[in-house]
C-alpha cells in the first residue's frame, strides 16, 4: 500500500484500521483471558462446607451475611427485639461465629439495629468473614478487582488513540474507523462496570446450595422452629430477608435496616453490592 | 395400594423434613392446594421421582352437602390422582357449604338415613369420575345434632357398605368424639368395620375449658397412641399417618411423634 503526503500520521486509512482492529483484537482477547482467570475461583470442587454467614455474604455482601446471623442467632432464641433495640435473651448457641458473638454483645448492650453495620466488633467481624472469603477464592479482593480493569483500561488507551486519528482524518472517509470505535467502546464499557465481587466458583456453590436447600423458599413459609436455627440463618443467606419475614415478622420489622427493610423478594445475583455483577461474562463464563 | 407404613402429611411449611426421612413411603397432600394443571410443587415431584406415594386428601369437595358435590371439584381431584399416580384419594364425610354459603369448616351431618342417602348419592357421583378408590373420613364434631336416627357406628357402616368406599379412620378424631362426649373410644373400635380401612390419620390437639380440640397443631397426646395400640390388637391397618397443620415443633419432637406411631403400630420407624 502505498504511503500518500496525505495520509494522516503518515499511515493510510486502510492501515491505520488493520492495525487498529488487530491491536484492538489482542488486548480484548487478552483482557478476557486475564479476566476469565481472575473470576474462576478454584477449579477444585467448591462442594466444600460454608458457613450461612458466608452464604450470606457471597450472595449480597455485608449487610446480608449479618441478617443471616441475626436469623441464626433469633431461631436460637439467643437475641430478640425490645422497644426498637436489639436484646440479648439467651446465650449464645453453640459453634458461634465471631459475627454471632459481636452481634450478641451489641445486643447485651441494647444497640439499636441500625447502628449495627457500624458498631467496631461487627464491623471486625464482617472484615474477618471477608478475608476468610478471598483467601478461599471465593471473593474477589479489591486488589484482584483494581486488577481486573488493567485489561479494560488499555482498551480505553486504544479507543482514545482512534478518537485521536478519528479527530485528525479531516476530509477522509472514517465510517470504518467509526464502527470500530463504538464497538470497541461497548466492549470497554462492558468490561470497565462488569467487575464482579464473587468468583465464578462462588456462583456455583451459591447455585448448588439453592438448589440443596430449596425448601426454605420464603415461598413455602418454612418452619423455622423445625429445621433449627443453621437453616433458619441458611434460609436468609440464600433467599434473602424474606425469610427473615418468615421466621419473626416482629423481629424483622425491627431488626431490618436500610434498603432491606423494603425487600420483599430475597435478592438476585444482579443485585449485589460492592459491584457484583450477574454472571461471569468478559471472563469466559462460569460452565452453569 | 398404600405401602405398609407410617407417613406424614405433606405440608410445604416442613417438605424438606419431609424429604429427609429415610424410611419414609408415603405421603398425603391437601388436594386443594394443588393445581390440576399447573406445575406441581417441586418438592413433591422429587418424592414421586423417588417412588413415594401421594395420596390427594380433600377438604372442599362436600360429600356430606345436600346439593351433588360441584363436577369441576371432582375433576380436579381426579386429575390430581392421574398426575400424582395416587392408589387412592379421600375425602371428609362432612359438608362445607350449603345453599352457596362457604363454611370454611368441615361441618358434621346428621346421622338419619336422609344425610345417609344424601351422602352415598354424592360419594357415587365422585366414584364414577374417579380413576382410583375414595377413602371416606368421618370428622371430629363437638355437637350431635338433635335428631339422630344412626349412631356413629351405623351411620359410617351404612355408607361405605352402599358406597364400597374405604375408610380413612381418623383416631384423633375418635378421641376427641369419645372423650367430648364422655363415651369410650375403643366402643366405637369394636363396631367399625376396621376391614375397610385404606390409612389412618393420627393428629395432636389440646384441651380447653374442658373441650378436647383436634387442632393438628399441638403434642399428640398419649391417650391417641394408646388408641393406634387398641387399633392395631383388633385391626392392624395398611398405614398411618401423621396429620400436622401448624405450629410445627422442631425436627426431634416431629420425629418421636413418628416413632411412637410407629412403635405403637408395630411398624419399623421411618426416621
Amino acid at each position: 500500500m502505498l504511503q500518500t503526503a496525505n495520509d494522516t500520521w503518515g499511515l493510510s486509512g486502510p492501515t491505520f484500521l488493520a492495525l487498529f482492529l488487530a491491536l484492538s483484537a489482542l488486548v480484548l482477547l487478552a483482557s478476557v483471558t486475564h479476566r476469565a482467570r481472575l473470576f474462576a475461583g478454584r477449579n477444585a470442587p467448591v462442594h466444600h462446607r460454608i458457613t450461612a454467614q458466608q452464604a450470606a455474604h457471597l450472595n449480597d455482601g455485608d449487610e446480608l451475611a449479618l441478617y443471616a446471623a441475626l436469623g441464626g442467632l433469633r431461631a436460637a432464641g439467643a437475641i430478640d427485639v425490645a422497644k426498637g433495640a436489639l436484646i440479648a435473651s439467651g446465650p449464645l448457641p453453640a459453634g458461634a461465629t465471631r459475627l454471632d458473638q459481636a452481634i450478641h454483645e451489641a445486643a447485651r448492650l441494647r444497640i439499636m439495629s441500625q447502628e449495627l453495620l457500624v458498631d467496631p466488633g461487627v464491623t471486625a467481624a464482617l472484615a474477618q468473614l471477608r478475608r476468610e472469603l478471598e483467601a478461599a477464592d471465593l471473593a474477589l479482593s479489591p486488589a484482584t478487582r483494581r486488577v481486573a480493569r488493567i485489561g479494560p483500561l488499555l482498551l480505553v488507551v486504544l479507543l482514545l488513540v482512534g478518537v485521536a486519528r478519528l479527530i485528525s482524518s479531516t476530509d477522509k472517509p472514517v465510517g470504518f474507523l467509526l464502527l470500530s470505535l463504538a464497538a470497541l467502546f461497548v466492549l470497554c464499557l462492558i468490561q470497565l462496570m462488569h467487575v464482579p465481587s464473587v468468583t465464578c466458583s462462588a456462583r456455583r456453590l451459591l447455585k448448588e446450595l439453592r438448589t440443596q436447600h430449596s425448601h426454605l423458599t420464603p415461598r413455602n413459609r418454612p418452619a423455622y422452629r423445625t429445621y433449627g436455627a443453621d437453616l433458619a440463618a441458611m434460609g436468609v443467606a440464600l433467599f434473602g430477608v424474606a425469610a427473615l419475614r418468615v421466621l419473626d415478622p416482629a423481629f424483622a420489622q425491627t431488626a431490618l435496616i436500610t434498603q432491606y427493610a423494603s425487600y420483599s423478594t430475597y435478592p438476585t445475583q444482579s443485585s449485589g453490592t460492592a459491584g457484583s455483577g450477574g454472571g461471569c461474562s468478559g471472563g469466559g463464563g462460569c460452565g452453569g | 395400594m398404600i405401602p405398609y407404613s407410617v407417613g406424614i402429611g405433606w405440608r410445604p411449611e416442613i417438605c424438606g423434613f419431609v424429604a429427609a426421612l429415610p424410611g419414609l413411603r408415603f405421603v398425603e397432600v391437601i388436594a386443594e392446594s394443588l393445581t390440576a394443571h399447573g406445575p406441581l410443587p417441586p418438592a413433591l415431584v422429587a418424592l414421586r421421582q423417588r417412588g413415594m406415594a401421594v395420596i390427594p386428601h380433600g377438604v372442599q369437595l362436600s360429600l356430606g352437602g345436600a346439593d351433588p358435590v360441584a363436577p369441576s371439584r371432582v375433576a380436579h381431584l381426579a386429575r390430581l390422582a392421574e398426575r400424582l399416580s395416587a392408589p387412592l384419594v379421600s375425602e371428609h364425610i362432612a359438608f362445607v357449604r350449603a345453599g352457596g354459603v362457604e363454611a370454611g369448616h368441615l361441618l358434621p351431618l346428621p346421622r338419619t338415613r336422609e344425610a345417609v342417602d344424601a351422602v352415598v348419592a354424592n360419594v357415587r357421583r365422585t366414584q364414577a369420575e374417579l380413576p382410583v378408590p375414595l377413602a371416606l373420613e368421618p370428622i371430629a364434631a363437638l355437637f350431635d345434632w338433635p335428631d339422630d336416627e344412626l349412631d356413629e357406628a351405623q351411620f359410617l357402616t351404612e355408607i361405605l357398605d352402599r358406597t364400597e368406599a374405604l375408610l380413612l379412620l381418623d383416631l384423633a378424631n375418635i378421641y376427641a368424639n369419645a372423650r367430648n362426649r364422655g363415651n369410650d373410644p375403643v366402643d366405637l373400635l369394636d363396631r367399625l368395620p376396621l376391614d375397610r380401612i385404606a390409612y389412618v390419620h393420627v393428629a395432636g390437639g389440646i384441651e380447653h375449658d374442658g373441650i378436647y380440640h383436634d387442632t393438628h397443631t399441638d403434642p399428640l397426646p398419649p391417650a391417641v397412641l394408646e388408641l393406634v395400640a387398641e387399633l392395631c390388637i383388633r385391626h392392624r391397618p395398611p398405614a398411618l399417618l401423621l396429620e400436622r397443620d401448624g405450629n410445627y415443633p422442631p425436627a426431634p419432637v416431629l420425629r418421636a411423634e413418628l416413632d411412637a406411631i410407629a412403635a405403637a403400630a408395630g411398624y419399623p420407624t421411618i426416621t
